[in-house]
């Protein structure tokens, strides 16, 4: 498999492999034997960098889990253990704990912020590092580069090209913008999105739909929610401020108002916050270390 | 700041203006259904089957209804297009398909909104030299140079000619009585032709540029669930405007062309036919509806194309950018624009195969679209507390089945010849 490459990291070897190669790897239990089809990985990121232990294997409409003992790149077999625990595909929620998201479903081919990048993203594939000595696979990336893209719709037939620089993008500057990776990595507090400054919790928040922007405010420490819509535009914090009021996160209200940015609940929404400021990205207007003003106004 | 208590106090204040604040997606999306293809169809409907077949539009409207609700709740749930979506939950390799044919259709469609422009143009002693390379330029210039604020208002002001097809209507002098008996009594010749026009009818009416472009739009439009019961009426509004300017056009032909037995082949030859029958005035405000209803779908289209594009490969895209900042948004629409005007003007272009293709293309697009949209609408962890209960499940189901029925009928009259 020409993707998959050894790598090293100190002493640990490991093989760097992507998310769609592994999941046509051939499942089988410890006796060898073939234990299903592979439907999904399982990656806790309760510890930060997502660790994948667990993977999903479909038995006719339902998935069943399974423990990963050993991923083998170069026979591309993965071995597996099921728990017995099993679902109907719709019902997969149930079967993951509060930190875990189904790599397959939760992140490729779903959006994320790249947060060091400043932009949205839709994820091609899932770089994996496939450790060597006996320690679980965990997930160094995400691959958002047309090449992966290319190589995915037309397989063999892609024309061969490389990553670029700005392709990959590292887990720890990642937040998932689908419903169940962004609840996961609030739920993780070692995840990114609880590790950011305020300037780079606003990008986040200008590129999520509002109401998990909201969501995902009210469920921060108050300093950093209220510091991030400090440095909002003025546009999304409105927008934001709105939404919270309807959900009574009063709290968080309060605190931003402290800091000098207040809305006027009890009239309606000016016209514009919600009819005319659809296909506008309103993402903080200051650089990286640059002070900011209190109201930048629009950009147009 | 007040309490929370009084949100829902609040909420019901600011109702009427929360709606007038939310309408658009719906307006905008159903409207520009009733393009020249639209209007094409529901004026040989009337001209060949004169109040007969009215129900069918009734029939098309709830379907509309049904998927623009749909897609509007899908958008702003989620805060994705179509396309993406799809991308999302059913993988990368459908979705290029999808993308595929509906890049293919939006082209061909586009084709025949510049198509309609030409011959509404005409109409007025305007060549279509003149009036289809201005069209194009004057839609881009509109996108490229315009903020949200302005392009949305410009495109609902242009909505508004479509009351030219009420007066047009009136003019004309129809049997109000037996219109109202078309609408509520479906009968069927079982007829080739009235079969391909009840599928165009359907196909008309429920586009797939058209479904893919009210998603984009409320998406885009940073719409919240909060939102969702404005957003609904929106689309109810936009979809009935839809219906009822599709009835007008089709009572118009029923009431003059049907009872002289002339037989047209497309809205331009409605708009020529009205004249003697109905007067100058009839035939003009025909004429200017067309042309109205091709801009505004002429603009739209290239708009749905380059969302879908931007949505699929994940490029951020948005009106209020500047080329820089959006190139791949801008080039789809400049390209989308550019070879729908250019395939008109070429003399030899045979445009005829090229509309007959995309018809083609979007019967075959629009079932796989919907099964997509309903199992979207079932899919409980995208759509949490919004998502399809059973009832509507059936009912997209019905939808869906109806939709099979007609296409499968058109193909195999197709083979069968």
């Amino acid at each position: 498999m020409n993707a998959v490459g050894p790598a090293s990291e100190g002493a640990r070897l490991f093989a760097v492999a992507l998310l769609t190669q592994v999941l046509r790897f051939r499942a089988v239990d410890s006796d060898g034997r073939d234990a299903g089809r592979l439907d999904d990985l399982v990656a806790d990121i309760d510890q930060g960098t997502p660790v994948v232990r667990h993977a999903m294997l479909r038995s006719g409409p339902d998935l069943r889990r399974a423990d990963i003992a050993d991923i083998d790149p170069d026979r591309e077999i993965i071995t597996v253990v099921p728990t017995g625990d099993h679902c109907r595909r719709r019902d997969l929620d149930d079967l993951l704990e509060p930190t875990e998201i189904a790599l397959a479903r939760d992140v490729l081919d779903c959006q994320a912020v790249d947060i060091k990048g400043r932009r949205l993203a839709r994820v091609a594939d899932v770089v994996l590092d496939l450790a060597q000595d006996g320690t679980p696979a965990v997930v160094r990336g995400v691959d958002i580069g047309t090449g992966a893209l290319l190589r995915r719709i037309l397989g063999r037939a892609a024309p061969h090209r490389p990553a670029g620089p700005r392709d990959v993008i590292p887990w720890g500057e990642l937040h998932l913008a689908s419903a169940r990776g962004h609840a996961a990595q609030i739920e993780a507090p070692s995840s990114v999105i609880h590790h950011l400054d305020d300037r780079e919790l606003a990008e986040v928040v200008a590129r999520i739909p509002v109401h998990r922007a909201s969501d995902l405010l009210h469920r921060l420490p108050l300093p950093a929610a209220a510091g991030a819509l400090h440095h909002s535009h003025p546009a999304t914090r409105e927008r934001i401020l709105r939404h919270l009021h309807h959900d009574a996160h009063d709290d968080l209200i309060a605190a931003t108002a402290a800091r000098g940015h207040t809305v006027a609940f009890d009239r309606p929404a000016p016209r514009r916050f919600k009819r005319l400021r659809g296909w506008r990205r309103e993402v903080p207007e200051d650089g990286p270390g640059t002070p900011v003003a209190d109201d930048p106004g629009p950009r147009r | 700041m007040t309490a929370p208590g009084a949100t829902r106090t609040v909420a019901k204040a600011t109702g009427l203006a929360g709606l007038l604040a939310v309408l658009g997606p719906g307006l905008l999306a159903g409207l520009s259904d009733d393009d020249p293809a639209g209007i094409t169809t529901y004026s040989v409907l009337g001209a060949d089957h004169g109040y007969r077949l009215l129900w069918l539009i009734v029939v098309s409207t709830a379907a509309l209804i049904l998927f623009h609700d749909l897609g509007a709740r899908l958008g702003v749930v989620t805060g994705q297009g179509l396309i993406g979506l799809i991308r999302d939950r059913y993988g990368v390799r459908l979705a290029a398909a999808a993308l595929g044919l509906l890049v293919l259709a939006n082209l061909g469609t586009t084709c025949a909104e510049f198509a309609g422009i030409a011959a509404g143009f005409e109409l007025l002693g305007i060549p279509r030299a003149v009036s289809v390379p201005t069209a194009a330029v004057g839609v881009s210039l509109l996108v490229l140079r315009g903020n949200f604020h302005r392009i949305e208002h410009v495109l609902m002001a242009l909505s508004a000619v479509f009351l030219t097809y009420i007066g047009a209507t009136f003019l004309s002098g129809p049997d109000w009585g037996a219109a109202a008996a078309g609408l509520v009594t479906p009968s069927m010749p079982l007829t080739r032709d009235a079969v391909v026009l009840a599928t165009a009818t359907v196909g008309t009416t429920l586009a797939p540029w058209g479904l893919s472009f009210i998603q984009s739009y409320a998406a885009d439009k940073k719409l919240t669930p909060v939102a969702l019961r404005f957003e609904t009426v929106d689309v109810v509004v936009g979809a009935t405007l839809t219906g009822v300017i599709g009835c007008f056009v089709a009572i118009a032909n029923a009431a003059t062309l049907h009872l002289h037995g002339i037989h047209i082949e497309d809205a331009a030859d409605a708009s020529r036919a009205l004249e003697p029958l109905a007067g100058n005035l009839a035939s003009t405000l025909f004429a200017v509806g067309l042309i109205g209803a091709a801009i505004l779908a002429a603009s739209i289209l290239p708009l749905s194309t380059a969302y879908s594009v931007c949505e699929f490969v994940g490029f951020e895209a948005a009106l209020d950018d500047t080329f820089a900042e959006a190139k791949v948004f801008y080039v789809t629409y400049g390209l989308v624009a550019g070879i729908g005007a250019a395939v008109v003007l070429i003399p030899s272009v045979p445009l005829v195969p090229v509309l007959v293709l995309t018809q083609a293309v979007n019967a075959v697009l629009l079932l796989p679209l919907l099964f997509f949209m309903r199992g979207l609408a079932g899919d409980r962890s995208l759509l949490g507390p919004h998502v399809a209960g059973h009832r509507l499940q059936w009912a997209y189901g019905i939808t869906i089945g109806l939709v099979g029925v007609c296409v499968a009928g058109l193909l195999v009259l197709s083979v069968i010849g």
